[in-house]
């Protein structure tokens, strides 16, 4: 009778295998645990950096569309007291009733209750909450056409230069 | 039993280690690069949109029409259109104060040029409260301030402008309703004064007022007639673009002193891209 057999692993191998991998497992089991929770912190972390980018481009965005005053300058003003800060901006906007692009006032707050973007119009007023979560907010004036805002909260901080 | 033709080395928990190390390795990487991707692409969006205003604020500059297929321009003419600070000086006090003579000027240009004859009482109202108009702000900015819708405005664009009271109307530019309301006449007495603007009989001021003293007996016009100039140089003018016939912006340029062209306000409602 013939004793020809196929190479592959021999059953000790397959034994060591296992025992090896689940030795690993076991070790990997806690950092790879570690691991997840982690990455669901970074993904929350991630994702509400992407909201206050989110917040910041949009805030970019209606202080780009401000319209001016008699003097050339935007029509702009900031309120800054205890980490707390307001902006005013008077720009054009659509009416969600009648589509009518028209000149609406927008302010910004930005404090403990997290952060607010108002709609004031001869159409009625609108407030959507944009971030719910506590953030420190200080506004300065770092040249003659530029503001620096800085956002702040327990995980990171973001600044943005905005040009008037 | 052929031991020649076997292996050596544990390789099955090997190739499960490597496995299991780069997939870890893989997926916490693939999540960071997802995450900035999305950080990136945002600022990005908004760089290019700058980028591409910028491109178009120059057009009015260089004179020319734009390149990007669809985009297309119109050139007006603003310098022959009523400034409104003509409507307000300043009194010893330095204290606004708005000028009776021209509140009818303005009420007539308001109903024959856009119809909207009601906007000269906010007109009066806001100019009485703010400072010195300068260069920055347009008629837009203003017509905002009023709260007056963007479809209104728009009608107003064409009739009036706003800018410092250096800036005079230009008779020898200005539109026949423009000359019948500032010096009330009548269609057909306007489009005389114009063509006669235009090829040159009335050349200066005195001209001017020999032509008014024919229709308007007795009425001094020397005082309005310091406002205007008859020197077809152009000191203001605008670039209005299209896109597939769709208004998108509305770029406004002035002549300063040095007698440079500079931006004086531009306005986007949106931005095309490549």
């Amino acid at each position: 009778m013939s004793s020809y057999r196929k190479p592959a692993f021999t059953l000790i191998e397959l034994l060591v295998s296992l025992a090896l991998s689940g030795v690993l497992i076991v070790l990997l089991n806690s950092q790879i645990t570690n691991s997840i929770f982690t990455d669901v912190k970074i993904k929350k972390q991630n994702e509400y950096r992407l909201e206050i980018e989110s917040v910041l481009e949009q805030l970019n965005a209606d202080i780009l569309s401000a319209s001016h005053q008699p003097n050339g300058q935007k029509s702009i003003k900031f309120y800054a007291l205890e980490n707390k800060v307001r902006l005013h901006l008077k720009r054009f906007g659509i009416s969600p009733n009648t589509q009518q692009l028209h000149g609406v006032e927008v302010i910004w707050k930005f404090d403990n209750s997290g952060i607010t973007r108002s709609i004031n119009s001869a159409e009625g007023n609108y407030r959507r909450i944009l971030s719910s979560k506590q953030v420190n907010a200080e506004i300065e004036r770092v040249g003659e056409k530029v503001i620096k805002l800085v956002l702040t909260n327990q995980h990171f901080t973001k600044s943005k230069l905005f040009a008037l | 039993m052929k031991n020649a033709s076997r292996k050596n080395g544990f390789l099955l928990p090997l190739a499960l280690l490597s496995l299991l190390v780069v997939s870890i390795i893989a997926m916490n990487g693939f999540t960071y690069i997802r995450h900035h991707t999305n950080l990136l692409k945002q600022s990005e969006n908004s760089v290019r949109i700058s980028a591409q205003q910028e491109k178009f604020e120059l057009l009015p500059f260089e004179n020319s029409i734009p390149v990007q297929p669809d985009v297309s321009a119109q050139f007006v003419t603003l310098s022959g259109v009523y400034n409104l600070s003509f409507l307000k000086a300043r009194d010893v006090h330095n204290a606004n104060y708005i000028i009776e003579e021209q509140i009818p000027i303005v009420r007539r240009l308001l109903s024959l040029c856009a119809n909207k004859p009601e906007l000269t009482e906010p007109i009066l109202e806001y100019l009485k409260l703010a400072g010195d108009v300068e260069i920055g702000f347009g008629l837009i900015d203003f017509l905002n301030e009023l709260s007056v819708p963007l479809d209104t405005g728009v009608e107003v664009l064409p009739c009036l402008r706003i800018l410092p009271r250096s800036y005079k109307l230009d008779l020898a530019l200005a539109s026949d309703i423009t000359l019948q309301a500032y010096f009330d006449l009548s269609a057909s007495q306007a489009r005389l004064l114009g063509r006669y603007l235009a090829d040159g009989t009335i050349p200066n001021h005195a001209a001017v007022m020999s032509f008014l003293a024919k229709h308007h007996k007795g009425k001094d016009f020397s005082a309005s007639l310091r406002n205007t100039a008859i020197s077809a140089r152009l000191d203001h003018k605008a670039m209005v673009l299209n896109f597939k016939g769709e208004t998108f912006a509305y770029l406004d340029n002035v002549l300063n002193r040095e007698g440079n062209w500079i931006k004086n306000r531009n306005f986007f409602l949106w931005t095309p891209m490549n």
